[in-house]
């Protein structure tokens, strides 16, 4: 018989410990990445209309906020600091590169979010690809979003 | 009969606090005989003033939570997650305009008082205090009727959270002294540039051993609305001398004269000026 201990898998439920505070934050020092990230997602509200020359609006507020809480929702996790950009039409871009995976979140004036999962092979070439909409930015949303990026 | 706060002159006063929630509770050592039927019936008798409800993990009470695997146990089992206090349950219980809420796990009792829109008047400790003694008495005497054993307590605490929202008063951290006097931001030799984020934890002791007041600053958002802020928050927490009422309702009004006094003294003399200072 083998003597393997079990594997323990981390839990779906909510990643921040149980307190008796009601107000819900977010501290900025959970992780290196994270106090970067929440200061870029803030410089483009500084951006005015037509800042790419094309006629986009300036970045809409619900944006930032569904920005802001996307990466909140992915504060804990040891992740490199994702590129911030803004999008065409007044939304946000969030883009992290990890080996051959890349995953992109497109969030769009209206607080809508889509996300891109590309998959390279780095032999051929060749890409998977997913897309589709994200339903939340709670933590519990995004935890499989970091799980498939860190993934080997 | 109700012990009342309300000839208590306010030693601190502002007209605009940061203040954003408030917390009173008792912890005591797990009730025998509380089972998970007994979240249910107590809620029956607060369901008109606490009509909503959600169930939560509990809290951690020292014990916190344990990873616990058996000898049986063989390779692909799940560990089995057992938590320290006994029920892995915590109900939240709140009122319709969700600004409180009454915590219920079967080692602690715990009142949130929350600002919702912003806008709202803080209602300070006076009015407060009253809401904490009128649902406190009712889980006693709840606990009473159910025949469980008196709450043997261990702890009282008071919480103040307060946000300080970036752009009033402060920028950044290199602005933190003018925020807290104690914070000078310089280093002996001139090397280090201003920080771009702090984080203080202090713990300052009660009188006569009474328990201590811990005062945290954090940087944090505020998931509402994304908002990036100074999380300041006071805690005073000690052990009554007694489980008696009279005692705990003493003991949390010291708690909650260190933590307005400690805010004061924390803060600096601008930052009072900007959330109003009375007294």
């Amino acid at each position: 018989m083998s003597s393997a201990a079990p594997v323990l898998e981390k839990a779906e439920s909510p990643i921040d410990p149980p307190s008796v505070q009601w107000v819900k934050t977010t501290p900025l020092l959970n992780s290196s990445w994270f106090y970067e990230a929440v200061n870029a997602i803030s410089a483009l509200e500084r951006l005015s209309d037509n800042w790419d020359g094309y006629g986009s609006p300036r970045i809409s507020p619900m944006a930032l906020l569904k920005a802001t809480q996307l990466v909140s929702g992915m504060s804990s996790d040891c992740l490199p600091l994702p590129e911030i950009c803004p999008a065409p039409g007044g939304g946000v871009g969030i883009h992290w590169t990890l080996g051959a995976r890349e995953l992109e979140f497109t969030i769009y004036p209206n607080g809508a979010i889509r996300f891109l999962k590309v998959l390279g092979e780095l032999r051929t070439g060749a890409e998977t690809l997913e897309d589709g909409t994200l339903l939340g930015t709670g933590s519990t949303d995004v935890r499989p979003f970091v799980r498939w990026l860190v993934s080997a | 009969m109700p012990s009342t706060s309300q000839t208590r002159p306010r030693k601190v006063d502002f007209d605009d606090p940061p203040v954003v929630e408030t917390v009173l509770g008792v912890r005591f050592a797990p009730l025998p005989g509380w089972d998970i039927p007994h979240f249910g019936l107590f809620w029956n008798g607060i369901r008109n003033d606490y009509p909503r409800f959600e169930v939560h993990p509990p809290i951690g009470t020292g014990a916190e939570i344990e990873l616990r695997l058996s000898p049986q146990q063989r390779e692909g089992q799940r560990a089995v997650i057992e938590f320290g206090s006994g029920l892995p349950i915590r109900c939240w219980f709140y009122d319709s305009s969700e600004t409180t809420l009454i915590q219920v796990q079967n080692d602690c009792f715990i009142h949130n008082w929350r600002k919702v829109s912003g806008i709202e008047t803080y209602a300070h400790y006076d009015g407060i205090r009253p809401l904490f003694e009128a649902a406190w008495a009712r889980f006693r005497e709840f606990v009473t009727a159910e025949r469980i054993a008196s709450p043997n307590i261990w702890q009282c605490e008071v919480t103040y959270v307060n946000h300080l929202d970036r752009g009033i008063g402060w920028d950044g951290f290199a602005d933190l002294p003018q925020v807290i006097p104690s914070w000078v931001g310089r280093g002996s030799g001139g090397f280090l540039p201003a920080p771009e984020a702090v984080h203080i934890s202090a713990l300052y002791p009660l009188p006569e051993k009474a328990g201590s007041l811990q005062i945290v600053l954090q940087p944090a958002v505020r998931q509402k609305d994304g908002k990036e802020i100074i999380q300041l928050t006071l805690s005073a927490r000690g052990k009554p001398p007694s489980s008696h009422d009279d005692d705990i309702m003493k003991w949390l009004d010291t708690g909650h004269d260190w933590v307005v006094q400690g805010f004061k003294d924390f803060t600096s003399r601008k930052m009072h000026d900007i959330w109003r200072v009375k007294v």
